[in-house]
């Protein structure tokens, strides 16, 4: 089974539009998955990551634009001769029969030889340890037992690739960050070409080998998640993925001000107009930080404690407000002081980021 | 124990013990939530056991003394017959019932809802006119000169008239005409609670439309059909007037037996042990629907 699924291939989407009378859930997608990539699309609810996985899947049918793995065009083929296992956000495993014929159901339709059958859905049934389940009703089990059957069902049948609806939505939080894991590791072991949508920024970040903001029905940014957190392409990228805070910037010849601070930056930026600050990457001034740092000053306005880190708001000199984010340890506690007490902040110039207006 | 005496002193706690109070208070709303049953609830004791019980008395009644002639004589053939009949009729209109409905119910349950509601008034419709008047309309349309044979004979189907009515095939269609909404119904309301996305979910697994219709549609239908067919059937089993009007005295039901006994002979008796018989029956396939009713919930709980 792994060998063959070894061989998965990549997906490949073109020019994809869907288009609802004038509004264009999906504009001229162009996204290459690559054979055995974990791809996530991410983006707030309408941005069009559902249509576009639904269109990938065959339930929804484009306007224009292709489909194609292996150099074979999909858009107009149906969805039951595509080949692509699916899991769905509420599971959708069929309530008249028990998990393995559930399981089996995929094989069933593809007229498998019973023992053909018997030996994948065990063996599927392994892969998500649930074996021991193979004879109950549906109805009993679980959501995240539910979850995992789904999942077996959807590779038993050694799809090409592998969608997945938020599938982790209904699950309550710690459940949903182990099956994260799971279905990460089981990916990687089977090295099947996966297509993930959710809307969850830390879900993406956590599971992607790359990831597709999609916002207004396009690729806001596409890249792994260390390039999309460090380097966003623009500012909405930078709020949706993260913790930021987004100050406005100036222009003065071929550099960038803030509040008539020259800024130092290590990254080229045409047009940029914020300067975006992760809370972690600032940190307490130094003296000696004077030729790798910027400084800002300000004053602090609040201090949250969060259990881990410690939020801090500070106002700074020229009026804006900026957040920090250090962890709750002794060392850092001594060093802030209360609420309206000066403060001097340190942002490396490989972490001051520039970024573009990007339509929210 | 221990935990507690962290919080309070030991010697608070008896006086500050209210579970009994809690109980108390408990059970009081509870009695006061089915105390608002109560009128229902005598309602129906008067309304349904009573007159139950009344008819259940009667039939053991023969001459003024205890007796049970009346169930000894349904011991024949003629009345095994009437009851085979009764059966017979029921489930064949049950089973056209579902054959027709089905796919009735099936395109309502797909289409938008404005256009399904339209759809079911359209159902409803013979609801609203008088069940003697719609018989009498059947016995115009499928007389020997009835529109239908008059219609088959100008189009030369036929050449001599068929025997539509004053027999079997005259008291089915009007049955059926009767009964169609009583399987649509119960039948919409379930086909309409099925998951589309289980039809997604068949087709992404790989079965064509018609396979995904039968392997998983179908079969979480079931319950609907069933629902259906139970009601479909119980209510023929005492249907009178079609029987008598479209069936030409050739079509003796259960329910004709009845009249025959309380309005010819004035047999109260006699009228009263077939009521429970078929009474005992209902009892028997409602209990039935129960069953089956859970199953549904249970496919619901996937």
């Amino acid at each position: 089974m792994e060998a063959e699924l070894n061989g998965s291939t990549g997906l490949s989407i073109s020019g994809l539009s869907k288009h609802y009378g004038s509004f264009r859930a999906l504009d001229a997608i162009d996204l290459a998955i690559g054979a055995g990539e974990f791809m996530t699309l991410l983006g707030p609810s309408g941005s069009g990551k559902t249509t576009l996985l639904m269109t990938i899947a065959g339930f929804t049918r484009p306007t224009k634009g292709h489909i194609r793995i292996a150099g074979r065009d999909l858009a107009a083929v149906p969805p039951h001769k595509r080949n692509f296992g699916m899991v769905f956000q509420h599971y959708s495993l069929f309530p008249h029969l028990n998990v393995a014929e559930n399981v089996a159901y995929p094989l069933r339709m593809r007229r498998m030889s019973r023992t053909d059958t018997e030996q994948r859905v065990a063996h599927a049934l392994d892969l998500v340890q649930l074996r021991h389940l193979s004879d109950q009703r549906v109805g009993n089990l679980s959501g995240g037992q539910k979850q995992r059957i789904a999942l077996a069902r959807a590779i038993v049948f050694e799809p090409d690739v592998l969608l997945m609806d938020e599938p982790l939505s209904a699950l309550d939080k710690n459940l949903r960050e182990q099956m994260q894991f799971e279905i990460r590791s089981l990916h990687d072991r089977l090295g099947i070409t996966t297509v993930y949508v959710t809307h969850d920024q830390r879900e993406a970040l956590t599971m992607s080998d790359r990831i597709a903001v999609i916002n207004h029905g396009r690729i806001a940014q596409l890249g792994t998640p260390t390039d999309l957190y460090n380097r966003p392409a623009d500012s909405f990228v930078a709020e949706f993925l993260g913790e930021s805070t987004l100050l406005p910037i100036e222009r003065s010849g071929v550099d960038y001000t803030l509040s008539g601070q020259p800024l130092r930056h290590d990254h080229s930026a045409p047009d940029a107009r914020y300067l975006m600050v992760r809370p972690e990457k600032l940190e307490f001034w130094e003296p000696g930080l004077e030729p790798t740092h910027n400084r800002f000053n300000g004053t602090i306005e609040q201090k949250v404690f969060q259990g881990d880190s410690l939020q801090i708001r500070i106002r700074l000199a020229s009026g804006q407000q900026i957040v920090m984010r250090r962890p709750a340890r002794r060392t850092v506690l001594d060093r802030i002081g209360e609420g309206g007490a000066e403060i001097a902040l340190a942002l490396h110039s490989d972490d001051t980021v520039l970024v573009p207006d990007g339509a929210a | 124990m221990t935990a507690q005496s962290d919080t309070a002193p030991a010697g608070n706690a008896v006086p500050d013990d209210n579970t009994r109070q809690l109980a108390a208070a408990g059970r009081g709303e509870t009695f006061r939530h089915f105390a608002l049953t109560f009128p229902a609830l005598l309602l129906i004791v008067v309304l349904v056991f009573g007159p139950v019980g009344w008819l259940f008395w009667l039939s053991l009644i023969e001459d003024g003394q205890f007796s049970l002639a009346h169930y000894q004589r349904m011991w024949t053939a003629a009345y095994f017959e009437i009851f085979s009949q009764t059966f017979r009729i029921s489930l064949l209109v049950t089973g056209l019932a579902i054959l027709v409905g089905y796919p009735l119910a099936y395109l309502m349950s797909q289409l938008p809802r404005r256009i399904a509601g339209l759809m079911m008034i359209c159902v409803l419709l013979p609801f609203w006119t008088s069940l003697l008047v719609r018989t009498y309309a059947w016995m115009v349309l499928l007389q020997r000169r009835g529109l239908i044979n008059h219609a088959l004979i100008g189009t030369g189907v036929i050449e001599r008239p068929l025997a539509l009515v004053n027999n079997l095939t005259g008291t089915v269609i009007g049955m059926l005409h009767i009964m169609l909404p009583f399987m649509i119904l119960p039948l919409f309301a379930s086909l309409r609670t099925i998951d589309l996305t289980y039809m997604r979910s068949a087709s992404n697994l790989g079965a064509s439309p018609i396979r995904a219709y039968w392997t998983v549609f179908f079969p979480l239908s079931l319950p609907g059909v069933f629902a259906g067919a139970i009601l479909v059937f119980v209510l023929c089993l005492g249907v009178y007037v079609t029987p008598a009007l479209l069936g030409g005295g050739k079509v003796v039901m259960v329910s004709m037996k009845i009249q025959q006994n309380a309005a010819l002979y004035f047999d109260w008796g006699a009228a009263s042990s077939l009521g429970v018989i078929l009474l005992a029956i209902t009892v028997v396939l409602f209990w039935l629907l129960s069953r089956l009713t859970r199953i549904e919930t249970m496919f619901g709980g996937g």
